[in-house]
């Protein structure tokens, strides 16, 4: 446990500073999950799922924290529609910056499901476990989280087009 | 299935979607449609983008030591070792139960494949001719003299018509069958020699104090007993229950030679 805590150490902090936005916040988060995964680690039956399992760990002890300061809403109002395709081309000609200011911008569960899924790579499945979700509010909360992404990406894009015409 | 379908089952991408039913047949459009291979490698190239954008951030030296004192807090993770002595005694123990279920299944597992073998030749073979035809079991207990390591006794029955009977191999062993009609139906009487065969890889049951093996199999039903050595299996695809009785009734019989 101890391995497999230090190899997705940085990856844990990525998802706790990006779920809650201050560093030392997020490092509060990281030791509380480390407190518990090692704590629980000798009950835990299914060791292929550790990696899951410790993210999940995170997720809870976030969304505990972020719930008390009402800032993890689990209001869904829209059902996406899945067959979209993604526009890669808005992502690929953003700036780094853009991309981290976008993402920032969307709500703690938006950002969350993108972070588990995109970054994290975990299934859809694993993702709606870990947030304690349906499978398919997940499926349609991840399609809303792209799409609104994808429409602040064009939108800062429009706004650097219009300021270089401008001057 | 068609592109939305498809697209909505394997949402985000085939390596991430949920696992239905539905998703072979999703798998097989996706495989022949170039459309929305093109959408799910969108879908990949979006993720795999957004990754390099984002990256991981740096990890302060702050936290990697709260971290590494979380962990040096926990005891040792390693399993504790119990002592030679009862370790032995665990893996001697472990060693005995395995030669015991060993054993008992190389008893257990051929006796149950020969039932199979008769279930096989009796469906396959009832309508075939007899060897010897005949409702006399005088003549028929003659005809088998000789022709076995075993001696055949043929019960006669009040409740079934004994009709003839053949030689039969069964797994490599030499069997005597008899054939009875009861109700139109066939009922085969298998002789054996009892050697190596369990009646314990059947299910008991007891009937007027005779103890008897049953087994059913594809719609046919079984019944078995053993007698001075000689293993006696009744199949037929009447009910059990008139099976069993039957099987009672030839028992008792051939307990009276």
């Amino acid at each position: 446990m101890s391995r497999l805590l230090l190899e997705n150490l940085s990856s844990l902090y990525s998802l706790a500073y990006r779920l809650c936005g201050e560093r030392s916040l997020a490092e509060d988060f990281v030791q509380e999950t480390a407190r518990k995964a090692l704590g629980g680690a000798s009950v835990l039956r299914h060791r292929q799922h550790l990696r899951a399992w410790l993210f999940k760990i995170l997720t809870n002890v976030a969304r505990d924290h972020l719930r008390h300061g009402e800032r993890w809403e689990e209001k869904d109002l829209v059902d996406e529609d899945l067959a979209c395709t993604s526009a890669n081309s808005v992502l690929s000609d953003a700036t780094t910056h853009d991309v981290r200011k976008a993402l920032g911008q969307l709500t703690t569960i938006h950002r969350a499901i993108i972070l588990l899924v995109d970054m994290e790579d975990f299934t859809l499945a694993e993702a709606a476990e870990m947030l304690q979700i349906p499978l398919g509010t997940a499926a349609s909360r991840l399609a809303r989280a792209h799409k609104e992404l994808q429409q602040r990406l064009a939108a800062y894009r429009s706004e650097q087009v219009r300021s270089k015409g401008s001057l | 299935m068609n592109c939305p379908e498809t697209r909505f089952i394997l949402y985000p991408s085939p390596e991430k979607c949920a696992l239905t039913l539905e998703t072979s047949k999703a798998l097989e459009h996706l495989h022949e449609c170039v459309k929305c291979q093109e959408h799910f490698t969108t879908q990949v190239e979006w993720s795999r983008t957004l990754k390099e954008k984002m990256g991981n951030d740096e990890i302060s030296e702050q936290l990697q030591t709260r971290i590494m004192k979380e962990i040096g807090r926990r005891p040792s993770s390693k399993p504790v070792r119990r002592p030679r002595r009862v370790r032995r005694w665990m893996l001697l123990t472990a060693a005995f139960v395995f030669c015991l279920a060993g054993a008992w299944l190389s008893y257990w597992w051929p006796s149950r494949q020969l039932f199979r073998t008769v279930f096989e030749d009796h469906a396959r073979y009832q309508q075939a001719q007899s060897q010897v035809n005949s409702s006399s079991a005088e003549e028929l207990e003659s005809w088998f003299r000789d022709k076995t390591d075993f001696g055949v006794r043929v019960p006669t029955l009040d409740s079934a018509q004994l009709v003839g009977g053949r030689l039969c191999f069964l797994k490599g062993r030499k069997a005597a069958l008899v054939f009875y009609r009861k109700e139109g139906r066939t009922v085969s009487l298998f002789q054996l020699n009892g050697r190596g065969i369990s009646l314990a890889a059947l299910k008991q049951a007891e009937l007027d104090g005779n103890a008897l093996g049953r087994m059913s199999f594809k719609g046919y039903s079984l019944a078995a007993f053993e007698q001075r050595g000689v293993v006696y299996v009744v199949v037929s695809d009447l009910r059990e229950s008139e099976l069993l009785n039957l099987a009672s009734s030839m028992q008792m019989k051939s307990r009276g030679y």
